[in-house]
């Protein structure tokens, strides 16, 4: 064997490691190296410096400042235990409350689905506008600017996504049959097929917009009610109107309703929680238990919200939101607490709020 | 100096499957047989007593709550070797970092005539046995393992300072045997060239 791989091997020879071959190699080289001899002399040495390096000792508060922990862990109740016991006091509560939640959901969903209006035909005759056509239905509303309720008739639920107004009626198309419910925003999407909703321009046309329709919940009953009631109507009156009266008013009418709805759509979107998705950080700690934890609280004091900690298969997840400035910061800490495995791809998420999910998973 | 050997993994077999039972005589059996030896490891690993003993706090409580997850496999002391090992690595991060922040350490080494000597824990006395001679040679020992890299001081600490099989090393650092064969090789020549540069000849 060469000198190199002698002395790669001398480590191994040492402790016994070595194959068969491999030291009867290193054996026969040593015979004749005095340089190899005195390296495995000093390698020799050294391990025998580290073997003999003294301990060091426990301090004698260790063990118990060691049980005084598990046992306060272990005495406080899981979260089952918390969650369901005493059986005869919990359960029942936590069943009403259950019950009382799904009531009150069931409620909220019922006043804030959208409803659609039933618009005279004599509305359709202030011009195509959308804002001129949806002042009178001002009176009685109470929405704000952002809210497109005060642009529905008297009735319309605020808050509604729905086809509302009348200019959104001429884009109904008379349904086909097995035409189901639309979605609130209606087309923009009308079908190449459909054929495009007669004109106000008869004065006559569509239902009056001071009807107003029993409130339903859903987008779909609304509409599919709507499409009822038009149908007869469209269906009349199409005979006397020519196409090429139609289709400039429509489309414009078209324009200002997709630029109403994505208005609407974009307004409500703000309202509602941050609209970029929670961005994902796998982090690998010794114990995740431990780790989310701490995660927890670096989150709490960088004045962040822990929205959701819950175990994984493996590890743990942690819903965190933190402003969107800190989240540098909350990487930095991220790393003292364990190994980042997966960060998201931006190190800066501008501002605002920022949602991230953080795994722990146990380090390889 | 060093201890008895490893204790019998038999007795730890039963003393974990009583543990998981809830039995906290038993898992405190445990803390006794094998704290000496996790608190070496985190000492030789973090280079700071202090720190060593709350990541040996942190590896026990964490290894009673991971009881349920412990199947048996492997040997009680390789899993909680495992979990220390981690958590004395993940502590001396943190200190790095905090020492990168400050601008003076408590926990720097202090000078001596011989060039830096890690700070000895205040509880610790010197052998009365010990030459002065012998007593620098271990003070300089201890800084060459300190000087190590992480990946290869934890491979000599567990080979040399506490005489874990090859087999047992790579489990506890899951690592494949050949890399555990070589990182130790590479640190017992570091420390050996180390050694001739402040002791002189071995």
């Amino acid at each position: 064997m060469e000198h190199a791989e002698v002395r790669k091997k001398l480590s191994e020879y040492l402790d016994g490691v070595s194959s068969q071959d491999e030291r009867a190699g290193i054996e026969a080289h040593l015979q004749g190296c005095d340089r190899c001899n005195s390296a495995l002399a000093e390698l020799e040495k050294t391990v025998s410096h580290l073997r003999g390096l003294p301990r060091e000792e426990p301090p004698h508060w260790l063990t118990g400042r060691i049980m005084a922990r598990v046992r306060a862990e272990a005495e406080k109740p899981s979260l089952w235990q918390r969650l369901f016991y005493p059986c005869h006091i919990k359960l029942p509560v936590e069943a009403l409350a259950l019950v009382a939640l799904c009531v009150t959901g069931y409620y909220i969903a019922r006043t804030t689905s959208p409803t659609v209006p039933l618009t005279s035909p004599q509305v359709l005759e202030r011009g195509a506008s959308p804002q001129s056509d949806q002042a009178p239905a001002k009176a009685g509303d109470t929405g704000g600017p952002r809210d497109r309720a005060p642009s529905v008739p008297a009735g319309m639920v605020p808050g509604a996504k729905a086809p509302a107004t009348s200019e959104r009626a001429l884009d109904m198309p008379p349904p086909a049959p097995g035409f189901a419910a639309p979605p609130p925003r209606l087309p923009a999407t009308t079908p190449a097929s459909a054929t495009i909703p007669p004109e106000p321009a008869t004065k006559s046309f569509l239902p009056s917009r001071t009807q107003t329709p029993p409130p339903v919940s859903g987008a779909a009953a609304p509409a599919r009610e709507m499409q009822e009631r038009i149908r007869p109507d469209v269906i009349r009156e199409e005979r006397d109107i020519s196409p090429g009266m139609m289709q400039r008013p429509a489309a414009r009418a078209r324009k200002s309703m997709r630029k109403e709805a994505a208005g609407e759509h974009g307004g409500r979107h703000e309202a509602e929680s941050p609209a970029v998705a929670p961005r994902t950080i796998v982090l690998w700690a010794a114990s995740p238990a431990i780790a989310g934890d701490e995660v927890a609280r670096t989150v709490s004091t960088m004045g962040g919200v822990l929205v959701r900690r819950e175990p994984g298969i493996t590890g743990e997840r942690l819903s965190v939101r933190i402003g969107a400035t800190r989240f540098g910061e909350f990487l930095d800490r991220l790393e003292e607490i364990g190994r980042i495995a997966k960060k998201p791809a931006l190190r800066e998420g501008g501002t605002g709020v920022m949602e991230l999910l953080v795994e722990i998973e146990p380090d390889r | 100096m060093r201890d008895a050997k490893p204790h019998n993994s038999d007795e730890d077999g039963a003393l974990v499957a009583a543990s998981r039972k809830g039995d906290l005589a038993a898992f405190e059996c445990l803390v006794r047989r094998h704290q000496g030896r996790m608190l070496n490891i985190a000492c030789r690993i973090t280079g700071i007593y202090e720190d060593a003993c709350e990541v040996v706090q942190d590896a026990f409580l964490a290894a009673h709550r991971g009881l349920g997850n412990f199947r048996g496999e492997a040997r009680f002391t390789t899993w909680l070797t495992t979990i220390t090992i981690n958590l004395a690595r993940n502590r001396l991060e943190q200190l790095r970092l905090r020492r990168k922040n400050e601008a003076f350490s408590l926990d720097d080494p202090l000078p001596g005539e011989d060039g830096d000597l890690p700070r000895d824990p205040p509880d610790r006395a010197p052998s009365p046995l010990d030459l002065v001679e012998q007593l620098g040679v271990r003070e300089k020992l201890k800084g060459c393992i300190d000087a190590l890299d992480t990946d290869f001081r934890e491979v000599l600490v567990l080979r040399d300072l506490e005489e874990f099989s090859y087999e047992e090393i790579a489990l506890v650092l899951r690592l494949h045997s050949g890399t555990v064969k070589s990182r130790l090789s590479r640190a017992r020549e570091s420390v050996k060239e180390c050694l001739k540069k402040v002791v002189g000849v071995l």
